[in-house]
């Protein structure tokens, strides 16, 4: 069994393999070695996130290790896994602080699990709708925004 | 369960790191993306410079189905042929621009929907052997940039409004088997050196304004199979000897170019199968000889 420590003090006692999913835990482990039973703080991420990235990473002990990059392979959020759907049902901060934890802990499949759920909240939305849906505050005068809109015209929707 | 989190900043859309914003944005059409550089200034920073220079080629291209065809046959991790058609011309700067450098082939026929010129990026593709920008309205030169894609076998621009000269540098590029330039408005002579290329097999110049003598130096290219230089303005004797001493040469054709002159027997050509004269002022002997069909 392997300890770690939240941000907020919070002490988790997970199995090897599941631990072993963040290749940042994984590599420290290597590190110190088998015998040391000192927990492995993790000062960027809070117990609350850390909670729900250990319930993803039990869901997913069993997947195989994530296939290297394949660039000549489409990248697509249409591939999400029901179960994954259900588990990124969360408010929009807890969401960003899961891909923020998946980023540092190095869980690949979870953060693009936390993109591409970003991704189809964009998708098919107006530049206005992203922007409420996410609180982005326009900080363009309206010529450098009209100015930006003509030089993207040509890859809007016809 | 008690958390802090609270206390610090929540975390928004807005205070991801850079490289979060790009991956979610991976995630959609690039086509989609550019409008949402309007978000706000930091977007725009993300999105209109980082996202995309920071997208291979490939992976851009390859979700543009309807628009490119892609296909990899020898690395499987690299694109080798790329066809690109009914882009518009902004697409098409685009794709110029961002790295072809692992691009052997371009297949880019037929595509331009609008007059355009021979990017001369293009010889940033250093190894590209295969292009095609046949009947694309083109107009401008061929621009000399293309003398340095050292691996190119197989260029072919015919069916477009190309002016200008043979560029000299494309003699330079000794990988060359295969040259289509007709039907353009080039003008001016076949420069000498074409004789350095020595793999050329097909040499299609017809149907544009090129003058001159034809130069023997294209006896040197001793490769040539099929020889296309009707419908110029070509003048002279035609250099019936260098033409003789390609062994190789199957089909000739100098038809058109009015004010060829000359007398050759077809018994000199040991391989040729068509020899077309029509409309020169070249005479032919033996007009009858079995293997060989004389156009006159």
């Amino acid at each position: 069994m392997v300890k770690i420590t939240s941000s907020d003090n919070q002490e988790f006692t997970i199995s090897k393999e599941i631990a072993n999913q963040s290749v940042l835990i994984k590599n420290m482990l290597e590190d110190v070695g088998e015998s040391d039973d000192q927990p492995i703080p993790l000062p960027n991420v809070s117990g609350a996130i850390l909670q729900k990235v250990i319930e993803y990473a039990t869901m997913h002990k069993d997947d195989p290790p994530p296939a290297p990059e394949d660039e000549t392979k489409l990248k697509t959020s249409e591939d999400i896994e029901e179960r994954d759907k259900e588990f990124m049902q969360l408010d929009q901060g807890t969401m960003f602080e899961i891909i923020l934890a998946a980023n540092y802990l190095d869980m690949k499949n979870l953060l693009d699990l936390g993109c591409k759920t970003v991704a189809n909240m964009i998708k098919g939305k107006s530049v206005e709708e992203v922007r409420k849906l996410f609180n982005i505050v326009n900080d363009f005068t309206p010529e450098e925004e009209e100015q930006i809109r003509k030089e993207n015209e040509w890859c809007e929707d016809r | 369960m008690s958390s802090n989190s609270t206390e610090a900043t929540p975390v928004t859309m807005s205070n991801l790191p850079p490289e979060i914003i790009q991956n979610i944005f991976r995630h959609i059409h690039p086509r989609h993306v550019l409008k949402f550089c309007q978000l706000s200034k930091s977007f725009q920073e993300v999105l209109a410079s980082s996202y995309f220079h920071s997208l291979s080629l490939k992976t851009l291209l390859l979700q543009s189905p309807q628009q490119v065809q892609c296909t990899s046959t020898t690395k499987p991790d690299a694109l080798d042929t790329l066809f690109l058609t009914n882009l518009s011309p902004h697409f098409q700067t685009l794709y110029t621009q961002w790295t072809l450098s692992s691009l052997s082939a371009l297949i880019w026929s037929n595509a331009f929907t609008h007059p355009a010129m021979i990017p001369p990026s293009l010889s940033t593709c250093s190894m590209l052997h295969f292009l095609c920008l046949d009947k694309n309205n083109l107009h401008g030169s061929i621009p000399d940039s293309l003398g340095t894609l050292r691996n190119l076998y197989f260029l072919d621009v015919h069916e477009n409004n190309l002016t200008g000269g043979f560029p000299a540098s494309l003699c330079g590029v000794l990988s060359l088997q295969r040259l289509y330039l007709d039907a353009n408005q080039l003008s001016g002579p076949l420069p000498r050196e074409i004789g350095k290329l020595v793999n050329l097999q097909f040499l299609s110049v017809s149907r544009n304004r090129f003058s001159g003598e034809i130069p023997r130096e294209v006896g040197g290219c001793v490769s040539l199979r099929n020889v296309d230089l009707s419908g110029n303005l070509f003048e002279g004797e035609v250099p019936w000897e260098a033409f003789a001493g390609l062994m190789k040469l199957d089909h000739l054709n100098l038809g058109g170019n009015q004010g060829l002159v000359g007398r050759v027997d077809v018994h000199v050509f040991r391989e040729l199968s068509f020899l077309g004269v029509k409309g020169t002022s070249v005479c032919v002997e033996d007009g009858g000889k079995a293997n060989c069909k004389v156009d006159v």
